[in-house]
This record gives C-alpha cells, sequence and structure tokens, in this order.
C-alpha cells in the first residue's frame, strides 16, 4: 500500500465559509511523497489557485474539509502527542515573506533559540552553539556576523536562508516552500533556490516547493503540478509539461513566461481577461 | 530624430554624503520602451524618479539635467510641473493596491484627476475619454462602480495604466509595474503597455530587474550597476553580444523556460568585481551600433 509514504495528501478538499459564502479553495487534490529518496515536487498556478492552502494543509495548520493528509500512513488528527510532534519537527517550512516572519523586535538568533529549546538543547550551551554553526553553515552564512543581526539589518535573501537553517536544526525529513523567492531580489533568489536543491541531493531532504515561477519549477523540480482554481490541472515530468502541455490553462502559463530572448516575443494572440 | 527624453550629466546624492546616481547620460525617443534594470540599490529607481521629480526626500541632483523636448525640468518650476505632471509625464507604480484610495471608487479617483488638472467634472466628453481609455486596457466601463479591493491586481494593474494614459501623456514612467503579479497577467499588462505605445506614441521608461521581461517588450535596455550606467543599447545587441560583464552575468543568471539544464548560476558579484564595475574613471564607449558600455577596450 501507499501507506509507507512519508506524507501523503489524498483527495484533500478545502472549503471555506459555508452555505451561500461557500468558496471551495482546493478541491481533491493529492501528491506524495515516498519514503525512499528525496523528491522535490512543486505545484506552479497563480495566485488564487489553491497552493498556499494546500502547503498549510501539508504543514497541519489547516484541516483538510474533504480528504486527509498522512504522516507515514497515519492521519494527522491520529496521529498520538509524540508522533504528531515529531511530525511537526520533521516536517519545516520556510515561508514566503522573510519580513513578516521574523520578529523585529528580536534578533535574528532568536528563532534559532527557540528551535534548539524545541529539541531540548540550551541555546547557549556549546552543543546549542555548534548546531548553529551547522544548520548556517550549510546556507553558507557566517555565525560570526548573523546571529548578532535583527531582521532589518540583513537582506530578504539573508533571511530566507536563515529560515532555512532553522528548519535544518530539526533535521527534517520535508521542508514545505511556500513562495520563498517571490518577495526577494532577483540576483539572490537563484542563490536561496540553490540553498533548496543543495538541501534536496546533499541532505536527502524532501521538498514542496509552491511557486507561480515556471521557469526556477522546471530547473529544480522532480515533479510538476500545475494548479488552476483549486485544482490540479496537470502533472508530470516538468520538462514534459513545457514541451507538450495538454491542458488549456497550462499552454496559456507556459507560453505566457517571458523568453529572455528578443527573437522570440509573445505573439499577438490574445490573453483571456478574465483573470 | 532629437530626443524626447535627454538625461546629462545626472548626478544624484544626500546631502554631503557621496553620491548614489551618475553621472548618468541617457536619451529616449519618442514612442520608445527603454528599459531599465539592475540591482536594488543600483539606482534604477532613483534615476525614474529624477525624471518625475520625485526624488526621495534628502535627495537632491547635484549636477547634470533632465530636459523633455529640449526645455530642462530643473530647477523645478511649480507652475510648469504642474503642465507637465501627467500630461506629459506620466507615472505607473509598483504597487497599485498601496496608490489607489480604497474607499473611494475608481470613477471618483478618475473624477478627481479630471477635476484637477481641466477644473471639469467627470460627464460628457471626459467620460467617453475615461471609458476608451479603460477599453484600451481591455477593462469593462463597470470597473468605474467598483472599489481597488473589488479588482485583481492585474486588474488594479491596468486601472493604474488606463490612468496613467488618460491624457496621453509622451513620457510614461513604469515602475516595477508587474513584480506583484503572476505571469499570465504579467503578460496581459505588458501586452496592454504596448498596445497603447504604438496607438498614442508614448514613451515608456519601464523599470524592472526581469531580463526576460525586457527581451520581450524593450526596444532599448540601460543597465545600472553601483549608480552607473554600464551598458546601453538595443534590446538585441544586449542579449547577442552583451559587453559589460555585470551585463553577461545579469543574463546568466536567466533561467530558461525552454530546456532543463540546470538553475544557473548567482549573480552575486564578488568584492573585487565590485569594486572594479563601479571605477567611475572608465568611460562609456561604443562597442557596436548605437550600442555603448563602460569597458576597457579589448
Amino acid at each position: 500500500m501507499m501507506s509507507t509514504d512519508l506524507l501523503a495528501i489524498e483527495q484533500a478538499g478545502k472549503t471555506f465559509g459555508s452555505g451561500r459564502h461557500a468558496r471551495p479553495a482546493v478541491v481533491d487534490m493529492s501528491l506524495s511523497f515516498p519514503s525512499d529518496g528525496a523528491r522535490l515536487i512543486t505545484i506552479a498556478g497563480e495566485s488564487g489557485c489553491g497552493k498556499t492552502t494546500l502547503a498549510l494543509m501539508a504543514l497541519g495548520f489547516l484541516k483538510p474539509t474533504t480528504g486527509e493528509v498522512l504522516y507515514k500512513g497515519i492521519a494527522l488528527p491520529d496521529l498520538n502527542r509524540a508522533d504528531f510532534r515529531r511530525f511537526r519537527h520533521k516536517v519545516q517550512a520556510v515561508l514566503q515573506n522573510p519580513f513578516e516572519t521574523f520578529n523585529p523586535f528580536y534578533g535574528v538568533s532568536h528563532p534559532l533559540h527557540l528551535a534548539l529549546r524545541q529539541l531540548g538543547v540550551a541555546p547557549r550551551s556549546r552543543e546549542g552553539k555548534r548546531l548553529m554553526e551547522q544548520a548556517l553553515e550549510k546556507v553558507r552564512l557566517d555565525p560570526g556576523q548573523v546571529l548578532e543581526r535583527y531582521p532589518h539589518q540583513m537582506s530578504g535573501g539573508q533571511l530566507q536562508r536563515v529560515s532555512i537553517a532553522r528548519a535544518m536544526l530539526f533535521s527534517p525529513e520535508l521542508i514545505v516552500a511556500d513562495e520563498p523567492v517571490s518577495m526577494i531580489d532577483a540576483s539572490l533568489r537563484v542563490l536561496v533556490l540553490r540553498h533548496l536543491v543543495d538541501l534536496k541531493v546533499r541532505d536527502g531532504i524532501n521538498i514542496l516547493y509552491i511557486t507561480h515561477d515556471l521557469s526556477t519549477a522546471l530547473q529544480i523540480s522532480d515533479e510538476l503540478l500545475i494548479a488552476h482554481r483549486g485544482r490540479i490541472v496537470e502533472r508530470g515530468d516538468p520538462q514534459e509539461i513545457v514541451d507538450n502541455p495538454q491542458d488549456d490553462y497550462t499552454r496559456l502559463l507556459v507560453t505566457s513566461v517571458p523568453v529572455p530572448d528578443p527573437d522570440q516575443r509573445w505573439g499577438q494572440e490574445s490573453v483571456p481577461t478574465a483573470s | 530624430m532629437t530626443a524626447l527624453l535627454e538625461i546629462r550629466g545626472l548626478v544624484v546624492g544626500y546631502g554631503d554624503a557621496p553620491p548614489v546616481l551618475g553621472p548618468i547620460d541617457l536619451d529616449m525617443r519618442a514612442g520608445e520602451l527603454v528599459g531599465l534594470v539592475g540591482e536594488s540599490g543600483g539606482g534604477k529607481s532613483t534615476l525614474s524618479r529624477a525624471v518625475l521629480n520625485d526624488l526621495p526626500a534628502g535627495a537632491n541632483i547635484l549636477e547634470g539635467n533632465i530636459a523633455l523636448n529640449g526645455v530642462p525640468l530643473y530647477p523645478v518650476q511649480p507652475q510648469a510641473w504642474r503642465a507637465i505632471r501627467w500630461k506629459q509625464i506620466a507615472y505607473v507604480p509598483q504597487a497599485a493596491l498601496n496608490i489607489l484610495n480604497p474607499v473611494r471608487r475608481i470613477g471618483a479617483q478618475f473624477g478627481d484627476m479630471v477635476a484637477d488638472h481641466y477644473g471639469v467634472a467627470l460627464a460628457g466628453e471626459w467620460m467617453q475619454k475615461v471609458i476608451d481609455v479603460l477599453t484600451a486596457v481591455r477593462l469593462e466601463p463597470a470597473v468605474l462602480r467598483c472599489y481597488p479591493h473589488q479588482l485583481s491586481g492585474g486588474m488594479r494593474q491596468r486601472v493604474c495604466i488606463a490612468m496613467a494614459m488618460l491624457f496621453q501623456p509622451q513620457l510614461v514612467v513604469a515602475d516595477e509595474p508587474t513584480s506583484a503579479l503572476d505571469v499570465v497577467s504579467q503578460r496581459l499588462v505588458l501586452q496592454t503597455l504596448l498596445e497603447l505605445r504604438d496607438k498614442f506614441g508614448t514613451a515608456i521608461l519601464l523599470v524592472g530587474h526581469d531580463l526576460a521581461v525586457m527581451a520581450q517588450v524593450a526596444d532599448r535596455i540601460g543597465i545600472l550597476f553601483a549608480g552607473q550606467l554600464v551598458e546601453y543599447g538595443p534590446a538585441r545587441a544586449i542579449f547577442k553580444e552583451p559587453a559589460h560583464p555585470y551585463a553577461r552575468r545579469l543574463l546568466q543568471a536567466v533561467p530558461s523556460i525552454r530546456v532543463r539544464s540546470d538553475l544557473p548560476e548567482a549573480t552575486f558579484p564578488s568584492e573585487a568585481d565590485r569594486q572594479h564595475w563601479s571605477d567611475r574613471s572608465i568611460p562609456m564607449r561604443l562597442v557596436g551600433p548605437n550600442h555603448q558600455a563602460r569597458c576597457e577596450t579589448q
């Protein structure tokens, strides 16, 4: 059975509101991370397609209205206390806006200290310092420079790398990265994405990458899912999807990605305005 | 052809601190779409705000000037600027949600513009002009009755474009107009800008960081680094024969949507490169037809 998957989302749906105001954000979405070998799965789609709702369900922050999310074969609500705690540690998040995820009143070391306490390690102990340094070095940040700073003294790319380092403290099995680079400077985006790929290749961590950027998705994903209006409209090998999109929306998405070549400009075919 | 916009030896700085921008020399022709790219803090926003006479508090033009149709914009004559602003130079902002008034309907906000610049109410002929310009950005006249939050990000951005185009200005400065939009809306907004350019002959100064977008829409591209224009030339020449090392680095960093290879290398320049590229003593020189770059002779 598939119940041995590390994390499985099975026909999950989420509807906000009820009755006349019911608004289905996610309908029947399924995906799974097998427990053997790390994978990078991307969900791509425009704003409002349900991709963030799905990420929140995968993280256990939102309960699906239909279907379920299973961690090692057990639905999240059925996990006992110890297992749920383990799930919380092993499935980590890197969220969209680093300027909102860090508390401006604390130094950037604060979230790292909280993570260490969760793990039962005193942040100021030799062990705690070693773990923090190790995690920061994995994302090529200099611990001496970073730990004394406040969020406003750092760039978005640096903060996102601290977020990744914080997640790394838990030796996670899966990182859910919800638009991790959309708020940061273009020249730093590749850098942060490279670290995500490193996590998969070097540390064997699964990644759920949520994005609207099809170009980077093509470069780094093992499996690509295209979401539109709450549904997965197409899924499969990234190159296959980009070369030969089957769904109308996917085709629109693929042809709308700007090609960096002045000799291959967008055609004059009309773009639906109903968005 | 004479230039619509001429920037000559422009230097911008904050007080006595070293200048943050310039000296910049740049020309724009009528009906031309010029893209400005570069890293954050590279000076592209400062340059565009100097053109709009909207420099951040404390920033001043230390040297040089900007001329529109041969008439210098600085020193600022407040009365003259009232005639230029929006009628000759208009602006499309980055975050349309923050610019539109959240508690007034779109129609009322168009009304303010017409009342302010022409002293008349939004009716009759002007109403027809507003409807025409909304149609041109592919919006229904019904949006006039909407509040900004009832529209999607792409629609709000197109409302802002319609506002900028209403008086048929000669120049529109668009500061990252699509960075908050998904690719489908981005394409629609940019194609709308191009259509309006063709229809009204408006020149567009498009500020952005996405070179792929510039490849799609720009006639000429200027690349800024550390407050200097390091390369300026026709889009095709920039993509086929980039001359400045920073330009080459930027181009390599654009991920392909065609072929799966690997992530491009990060564009983060080393400290040595940074020092070298911001050397102000290296002059701009011609490296191709209409194509100049700030680099040493090979």
